[in-house]
């Protein structure tokens, strides 16, 4: 099955927007937009993540192809099919994406894009290494098994992925009203790679962020409310195995570490999880921090 | 053949934006405005963290906090921001001159100068990385 794959065409982009954003940023003087080791570790997961997904990329493609032999009915190749195929990917990829905050297997995978403390458009190429081994592609079985074309399925995705590109900056306020509302935005973005307590887990939508306000995990950017970028318990290093690997290390050691009955809540509980409630989840750090707020107001 | 000059061009550009960030000078570290900041910093730690004491490094390079417990909570530059860590059993801690304090853990590590209380700090410290897990 050979597909078209539209990240190699936009790589060329990729690189003069990074220059034109890098540009920008020395211009109007946001010494801090961009800092030369994160940027060396963002451009190195993401030159590493298109040679994994070199790699993965029979496996995933057979996968489809036998989900394909049984689906449901046959779509086919008509016009109208792409655009129909793009927002069931796009609803998919949503799903993924919520997987990804939310078990921590999957989150081990994704952890590395968000680990830069930085937003900019290199950010935007911190994909990771290890979305085959956390069986990611599962969540587009779905569209293989209604029917879609596997090598329409794919090209879809790439296409997706290439969206997501400009929405990670800081050069951009906010987009025309109908644009926010219908379309991930910067804006909406930038919420999502917040480590503020209150906007921990939203905005999971990749382009259409209609997702995120149809399930309830919307939340728009507050002005008084000044991001903070990356993670909770934030790298410790500029070390690019260390962004690909680190939350598969602390897992594996939480999972041997545990009683037997709470192994596997290691795995698929929400990162942040513990059998003794010694750590945090993003719900209780935004119950934490609610409490504390309104501790503030009363008198 | 076919991968091989793609990814040729690749580690060529990526040598060349790195390059570039380094040319336009994005190699700044973080500074701690205040003691608020590092205060707020360091809430981010499981549980919160109130600090009853706070000491920030003279260029605002980092800080240490203690709070009511004797806990002390690191905040640590990292390029251009922060990273916060609390003092456990494991780390470790020196003076160098009268008035640094020197610290590692298990994934950081840092240097702050703190002036004349930079004694009293690293007996906080080392209780902290002396005291059962």
């Amino acid at each position: 099955m050979m597909g078209f794959d539209p990240i190699p065409y936009a790589i060329p982009a990729f690189v003069l927007l990074i220059v034109a954003e890098m540009v920008w940023a020395r211009a109007t003087a946001r010494h801090g937009a961009y800092e030369v080791r994160d940027t060396a570790v963002s451009l190195g997961l993401g030159l590493g993540s298109v040679v994994a997904g070199a790699l993965a990329a029979g496996a995933v493609a057979a996968t489809l192809d036998a989900a394909h032999q049984v689906a449901l009915w046959r779509i086919g190749w008509q016009w109208w099919s792409w655009p129909l195929c793009f927002v069931a990917d796009d609803l998919a990829y949503y799903w993924l994406h919520r997987a990804g905050h939310r078990v921590r297997w999957f989150w081990a995978s994704h952890v590395n894009h968000h680990s830069s403390q930085h937003y900019n458009l290199s950010t935007a190429l911190r994909q990771t290494w290890t979305g085959f081994i956390a069986v990611s592609f599962v969540f587009r079985l779905p569209l293989a098994l209604v029917g879609f074309e596997p090598a329409m399925i794919l090209a879809c995705a790439g296409i997706n992925l290439v969206y997501q590109f400009w929405i990670h900056t800081e050069a951009i306020g906010r987009m025309p009203r109908w644009f926010e509302a219908v379309m991930n935005t910067p804006t909406h973005h930038r919420v999502h790679h917040a480590t503020n307590s209150a906007y921990l887990d939203r905005n999971f939508a990749v382009t259409f962020i209609v997702w995120d306000r149809l399930f309830g995990t919307f939340m728009a950017e507050e002005p008084e409310r000044p991001i903070r970028y990356g993670i909770v318990h934030q790298l410790g290093s500029f070390n690019l195995f260390q962004a690909v690997f680190h939350e598969w290390r602390a897992m594996a050691r939480d999972v041997i570490a545990a009683p037997w009955r709470h192994k596997l809540g290691y795995l698929w509980r929400e990162p942040g999880w513990s059998h003794d409630g010694s750590r945090e989840t993003s719900d209780m750090l935004r119950q934490r921090h609610a409490r504390k707020a309104d501790n503030q107001q009363s008198p | 053949m076919g991968g091989t000059l793609p990814l040729a061009l690749s580690l060529l550009a990526v040598a060349a934006l790195i390059g570039l960030a380094r040319w336009l000078g994005f190699v700044k570290q973080g500074r701690l405005a205040d003691f608020r900041e590092a205060e707020e910093l360091a809430d981010s730690l499981p549980g919160g963290f109130r600090a009853v004491a706070t000491v920030l490094d003279q260029s605002g390079a980092g800080a240490l906090l203690r709070d009511a417990m004797g806990r002390i909570a690191v905040v640590a530059p990292k390029g251009a921001h922060f990273i916060i860590r609390l003092v456990a059993p494991g780390w470790r801690a020196q003076i160098i001159g009268a008035d640094v304090i020197q610290l590692s853990g298990p994934d950081s590590a840092c240097r702050l100068t703190i002036g004349p209380a930079a004694s009293d700090w690293l007996d906080a410290v080392l209780r902290q990385c002396e005291s059962p897990a």
